[in-house]
């Protein structure tokens, strides 16, 4: 049975070792790849099975309301209802988008596409069709959901501003965050689409207002249904914001704004808290919230009449007579003259060989410091002028707060101008002219500042030198008030005021249209050129005075112990004493009745 | 043919290859079970008991192809062979289309894949018709004996590939020459044949299907498109990378469980495999393999006779191919061609296929000292 055994192994030996290096080489080869995929990028492939896996769902906060001093709401947040299309149920997609775009009265198409966008991206997975749904659209919506499947209409809050365009420019808008602001502010959580504060408190107290998003982590499959929650972080709603502002007496100073160009800002002198701020014409912010279309939002930018612009902090504007105060306050303090010393005002002051005309033609006579400053003298402050020079002028005015900003905090606020030979040499490239001086010392030139500063500056000459930093919005926390004591000496002030009294309350003074019965005003009038602004203008005097004035009126009372201080400007509104003055009064009226009951 | 088994035969019976193969089994019908017990899914559990019935019907075929003579089994050889080939002929005329291609035939209720088949045919018929036509005294194989295998080899890889299914045609070609050339078939014929193919190579990309060409486009850059003909490669990398080094364990693969990764259970087990068992994982299932298809080698060497050589290096080199090209496809190395991965992928036909041939390894190593 037994027979010589055929030595395969033998035989084929060769062959087979030739194979075990094949298998050899291609298993070793598997191997490497795979210990590249698991171990040198298994934590690249990790993370990209976990991106497969989760999804994060946002739940936005709810933006918190803005109240006024009293607790008066300003803006909150109501329910809005919005339309989304789940594309993987909307079938037949193309009579369901006909008549969504109908109710709409939009191009079918627009829908269309936005429902074939969302599918391409997850079919599961609801797409916004159209924000801020009437009670109309709902009900038609509602009414008609078996025959437009895949529709589904979903609560959110939306921001909502219940006096329309009342303090408007305080509180500002909100709007969808653009894609140059998504640049920055995408490292802050921000997302296309999502709310963001574009103006006034909305922007200033943005990240107290918006509170913080929640999100739900959510398992989904391969085709984009949900499995289950993993987790759920509730949002935190966004805080409340409490202003300084008073709604009450805001009613009367817009009122007072109805159909005229200008601004009016009421503070109170002790702390600086703005209890009215007001800019004409207005805008409802409103049309922002459930984005404004392209159409109105250029006619709110092209309007002559400017309404987004808060005049108050953004205006720029010469002081006019107003300035006389500062350059007042500066002569007394560097002793270039004193309360008694007469100069007399021929109505025309000679300066090289140029005439300066006072805006009373054939002059006022003599006149001390007092008198100059209740009948606006011009010429007198020529001469303060020309003995002070332009940068002893400007220190007294940056002591005073005018050409920086008030401690608002508003983004949109401006510092304006407050000229000297340094700023000219490095702003305009040329030296200073002594002539410029001269008219600067009458708030015109190159000066330029916000109406905001002068109720400032007037706040700490009415409450005997301190400087307060404006505030808008009620402080979170207990914070000092930062109040700067100016080095001024009291006398001084006490001088001042006397005089500012008698602009309202003497016969000859320039205010006494705001003189208000049984309460000591004091104030200042101001009619400023339009054309000092225009700075390519060399010699102010050649300018018509009259030709569209700017009239600004300042005042505070009582004079003893100064409550509330008001400033008024009318665009083009002529003379400071007849178009402004009268409009403090009647602020006054009101806020000093209500306040005695 | 004797009807059964001889004592000394079931004394020799391999052992460890039944222990290989065992554990094979197992760890492939644990990813199985896992691979089609999805999360708020139960569409794919009667997947398991279908594999769990073939991988009983596989091991009554392991043991009655192992108890009948390998000698006796060879008279059948070209029986085998040609039903095989009415069978594919039957598959191109009447088979079900699946994804373009027809591949499978439905015969009293089964499904089977003849494709499949054929590799046992193919295994079976050149062991006999070499072992016949080759004298063991030759340096090398004849050009007369090598044109007509190369004929053998051909006539099915052709049918397979009219489906068309580029993947088991290549498997089937493989195998065969694999054969020749550990029959110690002329290596001039060898290089003639590569060049023959890099010549025509432009020739089958003409006749090659839109979706293949696109999965060998996207095999030659897998970026081109994610999230078509890239989408399968890209999420089993996903999977198998995600594994690491101890996977996400047992019934924890998210890529299988929330469906991302296609063919879960079928060719794309292996990703499914490592990313819940991880690298350590993978190289046990790649040195199974290996221990299987040296032992294998290891009986062929020491087999008998021309036949019992021939029939063992067949079966050896039909795990290698198998697991080679599949785990080279879905780790990236090789274009996606759609060939499972064997005895762990789901599907009867190759279950079947793979069992037989073990079988006549497991006969030849029983009987290599048995001589009639």
């Amino acid at each position: 049975m037994h027979q010589e055994k055929p030595k395969i192994g033998n035989i084929f030996q060769k062959s087979v070792l030739l194979l075990l290096i094949c298998i050899f080489a291609i298993f070793s080869l598997i191997v490497v790849k795979l210990f590249f995929l698991q171990i040198l990028e298994g934590e690249k492939y990790r993370q990209k099975s976990e991106g497969n896996r989760l999804k994060v769902f946002e739940i936005p906060p709810v933006r918190g309301p803005i109240l006024d001093r009293n607790g008066y709401i300003l803006a909150s947040s109501d329910v809005s209802f919005s339309l989304y299309i789940i594309p993987s149920e909307c079938k037949p997609v193309m009579a369901t988008t006909k008549a969504i775009a109908s109710i709409f009265g939009v191009e079918s198409d627009y829908i269309l596409n936005k429902v074939k966008k969302g599918k391409a991206a997850n079919p599961y997975s609801p797409v916004l069709i159209k924000k801020g749904l009437n009670i109309d659209q709902i009900t038609v919506l509602l009414s008609h959901s078996f025959e437009l499947p895949g529709i589904h209409i979903e609560e959110t809050s939306k921001r909502a501003y219940p006096l329309g365009d009342f303090m408007s420019h305080v509180l500002g808008y909100v709007g969808e965050v653009s894609k140059k602001q998504l640049e920055e502010l995408s490292s802050l959580g921000y997302k296309m689409g999502d709310m963001v504060g574009k103006m006034g408190v909305e922007r200033l107290k943005e990240t107290t207002l918006r509170g913080t998003k929640g999100g739900s982590l959510i398992e989904t499959d391969a085709l984009g249904r949900m499995v289950r929650e993993v987790t759920k972080v509730p949002p935190v709603n966004g805080e409340t914001v409490s202003l300084t502002l008073d709604y009450r007496l805001q009613e009367i100073v817009e009122a007072e704004l109805e159909g005229i160009r200008g601004a009016i800002a009421c503070l109170d002198p002790k702390n600086g808290d703005v209890l009215a701020m007001a800019s004409a014409p207005s805008f409802d912010p409103n049309l922002f919230v459930d984005g404004i279309s392209g159409e109105v939002w250029n006619s709110l930018l092209s309007d002559p009449n400017k309404p987004l612009v808060n005049r108050v902090v953004s205006g720029l504007y010469p002081m006019g007579s107003v300035f006389k105060v500062v350059v007042a306050i500066a002569a007394l303090e560097e002793g270039v003259t004193d309360e008694k010393e007469m100069v007399n005002c021929t109505g025309s002051y000679r300066f090289g060989n140029r005439e300066f005309g006072c805006w009373k033609e054939h002059g006022h006579g003599p006149v001390n410091l007092r008198r100059a400053l209740v009948e606006s003298c011009d010429y007198y402050f020529y001469e303060m002028g020309r003995r002070l020079g332009v940068d002893k002028i400007s220190l007294y005015a940056n002591l005073l707060g005018l050409g920086s900003l008030t401690g608002t905090g508003l983004l949109e606020e401006k510092e304006g101008i407050v000229p000297s030979t340094e700023w000219k040499r490095k702003t305009l490239k040329t030296p200073w002219y002594p002539g410029e001086t001269i008219s600067y010392a009458i708030g015109q030139g190159y000066l330029a500042i916000t109406p905001l500063q002068v109720a400032r500056m007037f706040s700490a000459v009415s409450n005997g030198g301190l400087l307060p930093k404006v505030r808008i919005t009620m402080a979170q926390e207990e914070e000092n008030p930062k109040e700067v004591k100016l080095p001024i000496k009291t006398e001084t002030l006490r001088v001042i005021r006397d005089a500012l009294w008698g602009v309202v309350n003497e016969p000859r003074g320039t205010g006494t249209k705001s003189r208000v019965e049984g309460w000591d005003v004091i104030g200042k009038t101001g009619t400023a050129q339009t054309r000092s602004v225009n700075i390519v203008e060399k010699d102010i005097n050649r300018v018509p005075y009259h030709l569209r004035d700017h009239a600004w009126f300042v005042a505070a009372a009582p004079k003893e112990d100064p409550q509330l201080v008001v400033v008024v400007l009318v665009e083009h509104g002529g003379h400071g004493g007849s178009a402004a003055a009268p409009i403090a009064k009647r602020i006054f009226e009101w806020y000093f009745r209500g306040n005695t009951g | 043919m004797k009807p059964f088994i001889d004592r000394r035969a079931l004394k020799n019976i391999d052992l460890s290859l039944l222990i290989i193969l065992f554990f094979i089994l197992i760890y492939g019908l644990t990813c199985l079970y896992s691979a089609t017990h999805l999360q708020n899914n139960t569409t794919y559990e009667l997947i398991f008991k279908k594999q769990l019935i073939w991988i009983c019907i596989g091991i009554i075929a392991l043991f009655t192809l192992s108890f009948f003579n390998y000698t006796s089994i060879s008279r059948y050889a070209y029986l085998i062979y040609i039903l095989c080939i009415i069978l594919l002929i039957a598959v191109i005329f009447m088979g079900k289309h699946v994804q373009g291609a027809k591949r499978w035939i439905s015969i009293a209720g089964f499904t089977i894949q003849p494709t499949e088949f054929t590799k046992f045919a193919i295994i079976l018929s050149l062991s006999k018709f070499i072992s016949s036509k080759f004298d063991l005294s030759q340096k090398n194989l004849s050009y007369g004996v090598t044109f007509l295998a190369i004929v053998i080899i051909l006539i099915p890889a052709a049918l397979i590939l009219i489906e068309p299914d580029l993947g088991s045609a290549v498997v089937v070609v493989l195998i065969g020459f694999s054969m020749l050339v550990l029959n110690k078939m002329k290596l001039r014929v060898l290089l003639i044949l590569i060049l023959l193919v890099g010549i025509s190579s432009p020739l089958i990309w003409g006749h090659l299907k839109d979706y293949q060409k696109a999965r060998i486009k996207t095999f030659l850059n897998p970026n081109l498109d994610p999230t078509g003909a890239g989408y399968h490669i890209n999420q089993s990398k996903i999977a198998i990378g995600s594994g690491e080094i101890m996977g996400k364990g047992f019934m924890k693969g998210t890529q299988t469980r929330l469906q991302y990764l296609p063919e879960h259970y079928t060719d794309f087990i292996f990703s499914h495999l490592a990313e819940e068992w991880g690298f350590v994982g993978s190289l046990t299932l790649i040195g199974l393999y290996t221990l299987l298809i040296l032992r294998c080698i290891n009986i062929g060497l020491k087999s008998k006779d021309h036949l019992g050589y021939n029939l063992s290096i067949g079966t050896a080199l039909l795990f290698f191919w198998h697991s080679a090209i599949n785990l080279g496809m879905v780790t990236g190395l090789l274009p996606v061609v759609g060939v499972p991965l064997i005895l762990v992928s789901y599907g009867g036909s190759s279950i079947l296929t793979a069992m037989a041939s073990l079988g006549l390894s497991l006969n030849v190593a029983m009987r290599r000292f048995l001589y009639r």
